[in-house]
């Protein structure tokens, strides 16, 4: 008989208020901890885009800087008056451009109707209205320069050029700007 | 019962901690991306100095306003001649982050020649 009571004591279950407490804790932590963590995966989404535009942006920023100190000579200019290019002399090379890209833009020119373009570079020399997607892609996904506010910009004056690169995907938005003053000049 | 607590107090510590790496990942990525944006400023501002005469490369009261760039305290440029015919330049870009403030500061010769 003592045994048995000895027995009953020792495995004996939770109370019901115990249960409830449990059952109350239980999905109030999971819930919060939950919520936390999907804001948490949301910012850590946003932040690995950032990263990606980063990085590209800066790829791009190194390029077309590298290219415009190391020009041959004093070449420096916007392509047939279109704003927005650079063409310029490559050091011991063709004549190149520095362009702005749209599949959709009907012609190449100063009007950039659409949301978003690609920045290329291309030989002078296989680059004409005809043969718009000439070159290689630098960049991707900025923001046109006729957006409200104005985005994107690359700028001639007669001795440097500025570039300004506002680069859009999903809703995260980077920009980097710089001026680069070719050594040959 | 005290080891359900416990469980949970345990599972609850757990998440702590990982939300905690996650969000330092997510700043360090932001840190990242200040600097670089502030060095890119920090050479435009050169690269405009180098583009004056000799005789015109001097300090410049401190510029709070980039448009575009809000985030930026202030741009800094510090010219000292250190011999004749040679000039040390100096420009810093300010921001505040994480309640502190965070520089970075680019520097150069430019001499007449």
């Amino acid at each position: 008989m003592q045994a048995w009571e000895k027995t009953t004591v020792t495995n004996r279950g939770f109370t019901l208020i115990e249960m409830i407490i449990v059952l109350v804790l239980l999905p109030m932590l999971l819930g919060v901890s939950g919520s936390l963590f999907v804001v948490g995966l949301h910012a850590w989404d946003a932040g690995r885009t950032r990263m990606g535009i980063r990085e590209d942006v800066s790829y791009a920023m190194d390029e077309v800087v590298r290219d415009l100190k190391e020009m041959a000579n004093a070449s420096l200019g916007l392509y047939n008056s279109i704003e927005h290019t650079i063409q310029f002399d490559e050091k011991g090379g063709d004549t190149y451009v520095f362009y702005l890209y749209n599949a959709d833009d009907s012609s190449f020119d100063s009007t950039y109707s659409e949301s978003f373009y690609d920045l290329r570079k291309a030989a002078k020399s296989q680059l004409d209205a005809a043969n718009y997607a000439a070159g290689v892609p630098i960049l991707r996904d900025l923001v046109s320069p006729d957006a409200t506010p104005p985005a994107t910009a690359l700028t001639v004056d007669p001795n440097q050029v500025t570039l300004d690169y506002v680069v859009q995907r999903s809703d995260e938005i980077v920009r980097a700007r710089t001026k680069v003053r070719p050594r040959n000049l | 019962m005290i080891e359900v607590l416990i469980a949970i107090m345990l599972t609850a510590g757990g998440l702590m901690v990982l939300m905690q790496l996650m969000s330092v990942a997510i700043f360090a990525d932001s840190d990242l991306e200040y600097s670089l944006t502030a060095l890119n400023l920090a050479n435009e501002k050169l690269e405009e100095l180098k583009d004056n005469d000799y005789s015109s490369v001097a300090s410049l009261p401190p510029e709070t306003s980039i448009p575009g760039f809000s985030w930026v305290d202030d741009r800094v440029v510090t010219v000292n001649e250190v011999k004749t015919g040679l000039k040390d330049v100096q420009v810093e870009v300010r921001w505040t982050q994480k309640g502190g403030q965070q520089s970075i500061k680019v520097r150069t010769y430019i001499a007449d020649y």
